[in-house]
């Protein structure tokens, strides 16, 4: 689980290709169809931006076990890159190129005739301390430079992490903003017949890779939502009978209710230093929502009156909140500051809007919106301007942001009775892909990116 | 040559320029929305046949179980003499158990009333028994939102019944939303009965 050693060093040349003024250039035509001077063509009717062609060459390793990390580290590597939905990979049997030397440059022209524009290549070596040293390089084909130098010393055991941080340097390198590949993802895995459901709680890494189970099924659980600092999930658990929230400790598997009441509590998440939980609480039926600290465990109300006040969410800086009420007699979103002060409705189009979730990036709210007789997962600016809808379906529910708030993860049912799936969609609207799970799966929430 | 990768890259970045100082990602274009709707209904009718498969395979189960559970009741109505007086069997047949409510609404409907009517004179009958009172919801709304919807159902039975007489105190509360649907099926008829306040009698301990 965790990375030992890790040393993160960036050599050879840093020139950022004029990447910035290039970025600045573009934010005022980046939704120009097609840059006049492209070389490329982008071709929307297949609902996607043309990805950049990477080829990821095996990498360079001297005896049978590097070549076997050499080869799983790539893969996921490529995986990880395709699935951004920015890159597809080239065939390897085109290519022409076999280097032998990872301090050599490669031979561009090779590289260019196959049409390549991203060239990643690299060095495994397994180190007498047990460690691995891995060499990775990032070339810009076309400006025959290097855009990224990494040498990274760590645990084998941790060779998918490594895969994970590598796709993060080179999704940061060349979109200029932070990746989310090494992080993961908790959710709910179900089996069973619909009327007597076994729900889990799993955790996973964000491609779907490693999933663990953290309780058993013999009792419901719903709903988990991750720390902060990834250590910990809250979640509503049915174990003790009464519905209430959870903790659970990811690093030793304990786990505790919070707090004992009359009434149940449920839709919990964490503030965003992660010392607290805000949550709804049930009195005689009335939910309302409520912020716990962790530490002292007292209460602090922040709703009232006879409406359902549930699914807060806080925006990043910890000063607002949006959250579900049916005051205005259906479901829609309302957003308040942190004391429950100033509440405005948010939610201005028809339909029943629900599970808001605050982006990361503090300038958007992701919901569920029942609409027609389906529902959609779309997202909003945090006054309620400028809606989208990124995907529709007989049945999705609960979004949730990538770490870099580029990425919604949600889960659907294509039609009644179908399997219900984790999906994941860009902001854009593109990139519409299934995230693949052992079994049945609901309720994702991804985890911050790991420390 | 070099500007063939940066405009390249310029794809990946105009997708974060979209976002980074003023960000306005704006939704997918007419054509893109029209080759995901496209594509989308594709994989739909793939997957909606199998799983109208399985919808079907579910409705025959459900009216099965259905038709099972009117015979069942419609016996044990006509032996309704032999029922021992005071038993969770008697109060589901002579009293009924559950209660059903219109689409996200709380409020008890008539034939709820005269229903709950018969459980409040049942439970006033056998003191000793206690009850905790579930509040379902059907499929067709959010978890926590239906969590939320379910106890309020619960609640209006409970305080129908304290109204009725029943002690407060013998009455628990608790909401399953739309987790524990007794309808496996999809549609009016199999949402409108999972969408119920159940009363489940606790035998007395010791």
């Amino acid at each position: 689980m965790h990375t030992h050693g890790l040393i993160m060093t960036s050599f050879g040349k840093h020139r950022r290709v004029g990447l910035l003024a290039v970025a600045a250039l573009l934010a005022s035509i980046a939704l120009a169809p097609r840059p006049a001077a492209a070389a490329l063509t982008i071709d929307i009717t297949q609902g996607n931006l043309e990805p950049l062609r990477v080829a990821i060459p095996e990498f360079l390793a001297s005896t049978d076990e590097e070549r076997k990390y050499a080869e799983d580290i790539a893969t996921v590597l490529k995986n990880n890159l395709e699935r951004s939905g920015l890159f597809s990979a080239i065939d390897r049997q085109a290519y022409i190129e076999r280097q032998s030397e990872i301090d050599l440059r490669p031979r561009f022209p090779d590289w260019r005739v196959i049409g390549t524009q991203v060239l990643v290549n690299g060095r495994i070596q397994l180190q007498a301390s047990g460690l691995m040293l891995v060499d990775f390089r990032v070339w810009d084909v076309s400006g025959e430079e290097q855009l990224l130098g990494l040498q990274l010393e760590i645990d084998p055991r941790n060779w998918r992490r490594i895969a994970h941080r590598v796709t993060d340097r080179i999704y940061q390198r060349l979109t200029g903003e932070a990746g989310y590949f090494d992080s993961r993802i908790v959710f709910i895995s179900e089996t069973g017949p619909k009327g007597a459901r076994a729900k889990r709680l799993t955790i996973m890494d964000q491609d779907g890779a490693s999933p663990s189970y953290l309780t058993n099924g013999s009792y419901l659980v719903l709903t988990p939502r991750y720390s902060p600092s990834a250590q910990q999930i809250t979640y509503l658990s049915y174990e003790e009978g009464r519905p209430k929230v959870f903790l659970y400790n990811i690093a030793n598997g304990r786990r505790e209710a919070l707090g004992q009441f009359e009434g149940m509590t449920f839709a919990p998440r964490f503030s965003p230093d992660g010392r607290g939980v805000i949550m709804s609480l049930e009195s005689a039926g009335n939910s309302d929502i409520y912020t716990m600290d962790l530490n002292t465990r007292a209460l602090t109300r922040l709703t009232s009156g006879p409406d359902i006040d549930t699914s807060p969410s806080m925006s990043p800086d910890g000063r607002q909140i949006v959250f579900t009420s049916d005051r205005a007699g259906d479901p829609q979103l309302y957003v308040m500051n942190a004391d429950g002060s100033d509440v405005r409705r948010v939610s201005q189009g028809e339909g029943r809007y629900s599970t808001p979730v605050w982006s990361p990036r503090g300038d958007r709210i992701a919901f569920t919106k029942q609409i027609g007789g389906r529902f959609q997962i779309g997202v909003m600016r945090i006054d309620g301007s400028g809606e989208i809808t990124l995907a529709e379906s007989w049945s999705a529910e609960g979004p949730t942001w990538s770490p870099n708030g580029r990425v919604v993860v949600f889960f659907r049912q294509s039609a009644p009775n179908a399997e219900s799936e984790l999906w994941s969609v860009d902001l854009t609207g593109r990139n519409l892909r299934r995230v693949v799970t052992p079994v049945s799966a609901s309720d994702p929430a991804w985890s911050p990116l790991l420390q | 040559m070099k500007f063939r990768l940066i405009t390249a890259l310029t794809v990946a970045i105009a997708l974060a320029a979209c976002q980074t100082p003023d960000p306005v990602p704006t939704g997918p274009t007419a054509e893109e929305l029209a080759a995901q709707r496209a594509a989308e209904e594709a994989r739909r009718a793939e997957e909606a046949a199998r799983a109208e498969a399985a919808r079907r395979a579910a409705e025959a189960e459900a009216a099965r179980r259905r038709a099972e559970e009117e015979a069942r009741l419609a016996a044990e109505r006509a032996r309704a003499n032999e029922i021992v007086a005071g038993s969770l069997r008697d109060f589901e047949v002579n009293a009924g158990n559950r209660v059903y409510f219109d689409y996200d609404q709380f409020a008890l409907r008539a034939d709820a009333r005269e229903v709950l009517a018969r459980q409040a004179a049942w439970l006033r009958s056998y003191p000793q028994m206690k009850a905790t009172i579930e509040g379902h919801a059907d499929e067709r709304g959010t978890r926590e939102y239906n969590i939320a919807l379910g106890v309020r159902r619960a609640q209006a039975v409970k305080d129908f019944l304290v109204s009725q007489g029943v002690e407060a105190a013998r009455l628990e509360t608790i909401s399953y939303g739309k987790e524990r649907p007794i309808d496996p099926g999809t549609g009016e008829a199999a949402w409108s009965r999972n969408r119920n306040g159940h009363t489940v009698l606790v035998t007395p301990q010791g």
